[in-house]
């Protein structure tokens, strides 16, 4: 019988998990070892985002074995969102400090950025230019080589 | 509502995206946006990417009518079966002098220009191409049998870079064929400040101008000759952020040896050339602990390679 742990998020929706899932996270691993296990607040993610993060950590649990390929394509799968919750799932497993989590999320946001040139990357992201076009025409003179 | 995400994440997230991204792109992502501009170029942003990427080998490479620098990126793929590598550097570059290279600490290069007198002392990121020039005063001028050496590196609570310039004359009585140190001096140069500040030396020891300090956990390292102590080769450790020298011993070896010193990794290692048949490197197993040099591999030389000397960066 392993123990379980609720969590509450944000809007008040309360999840049921087992320990193991949630000691996945050193925030809530320290707070379970300060032993207040019974409900632990996570006001700073939504419901659907600690949906996904819980969903993460089981499978995590189930499996951490790198080599296996069902874990692969989970991780494939799982990070296959729009950016809103991609975004999200960083904040919310750089709050709950999800090691490997936090490692796949922003090796997907670095993997959109690869290669690409600013102008695509803004769009993308929808980042604002704020330079000038003298400033950025400056950056690009000073740093020819990896424009070329 | 079509919004930018990234300005809702703390930076730390941020740098940890960009630092897995390959140089070339970082470089275009200065221009995307003036707060990725700022981030790129803070130092938690250099730390970062340095404990991320792969490493890498500058190699100078001088022809008669220009000189190149290249950076080779070592990926972690061990071919045995296939010999002869070929790499494509990641970048190739020439900067406005000529300066080999000498030296090298977290990302930056340290050159030096031979061709000038006192000799062109550089700083140089080869990555983005900046770099500054040491100047130093007239009285840097040396001359053959003094000896000038060099080593950089930073310091390992304060980050500081620093250049360690030793200078020293070199007397051999021709009758007695004993040598004697009557000058030597130390300067020190710590970036940013603009100037060398004098160090104090200690016992003289014997540097060769053929070599520069290994850096390896915040200190410097030479093979020295003691000639006026124990008339054996010594290693001489530079603390950077003390700016104190020490020695310590090396293992046993002939007094006639070929010896190089060198960091591989997080240890310090000695090679000894002076065999015909093979290389011995030793490694420091626990720094600082003299007891602890193991003799770590042992190199064939194959007949092609008979009486040459090698030096490993």
């Amino acid at each position: 019988m392993s123990e379980k742990i609720v969590l509450t998020c944000s809007d008040g929706t309360e999840f049921v998990v087992d320990e193991a899932v949630a000691l996945q996270s050193q925030t809530l691993k320290h707070m379970i070892e300060d032993g207040c296990a019974d409900n632990i607040p996570v006001p700073n993610v939504t419901a659907p985002i600690l949906a996904k993060v819980i969903e993460y950590c089981k499978r995590h649990v189930a499996s951490a074995d790198p080599n296996d390929a069902d874990l692969k394509s989970f991780y494939e799968d799982f990070v296959k969102v729009d950016q809103p919750t991609l975004f999200d799932l960083i904040l919310a497993a750089n709050y709950l400090d999800i090691k490997n989590l936090l490692d796949l999320t922003c090796q997907t946001v670095a993997d959109m950025i690869k290669g690409k040139s600013p102008e695509e990357i803004r769009t993308i992201f929808n980042i604002k230019n704020d330079f000038t076009p003298e400033e950025e025409e400056q950056i690009r003179k000073d740093n020819a080589w990896a424009f070329e | 509502m079509d919004q930018d995400f990234f300005t809702n994440l703390p930076s730390e997230n941020i740098i940890d995206i960009l630092s897995r991204i390959p140089v070339r792109t970082i470089v275009q992502c200065k221009c995307v946006c003036k707060s990725w501009f700022n981030l790129l170029k803070s130092g938690k942003f250099v730390q970062s990417h340095l404990s991320k990427s792969s490493d890498g080998l500058a190699v100078f490479q001088s022809e008669r009518s220009s000189d190149l620098y290249k950076i080779y990126e070592f990926k972690d793929e061990l071919d045995l079966q296939h010999h002869e590598l070929h790499y494509n550097p990641i970048t190739t570059f020439n900067l406005p002098y000529h300066g080999q290279i000498e030296g090298s600490a977290n990302g930056l290069l340290f050159l030096r220009d031979l061709r000038r007198s006192p000799n062109g002392l550089y700083v140089c990121n080869p990555i983005t191409r900046e770099y500054i020039e040491l100047h130093c005063p007239q009285d840097f001028v040396y001359s053959y049998p003094q000896v000038v050496t060099h080593g950089f590196g930073t310091s390992k609570t304060t980050s500081q870079y620093k250049v360690v310039r030793i200078f020293h004359d070199c007397i051999n009585n021709k009758n007695t064929h004993q040598m004697r140190i009557p000058k030597s001096e130390c300067q020190v140069y710590t970036l940013g400040t603009g100037s060398w500040r004098r160090i104090e030396l200690g016992s003289p020891l014997g540097y060769s101008c053929r070599t520069i300090g290994a850096f390896l956990n915040g200190n410097l390292h030479w093979l020295v000759y003691d000639f006026e102590g124990s008339r054996s080769t010594l290693v001489s450790c530079f603390d950077l952020e003390t700016e104190i020298f020490s020695t310590f011993n090396l293992p046993k070896h002939d007094t006639r040896s070929l010896l190089g010193l060198f960091a591989l990794g997080d240890f310090l290692c000695l090679s000894d050339n002076s065999s015909d048949d093979e290389i011995v490197v030793w490694l420091m197993q626990e720094y600082g602990v003299e007891k602890s040099w193991t003799k770590k591999f042992v190199i064939s030389r194959s007949p092609n390679f008979l009486g040459e000397y090698f030096q490993r960066r």
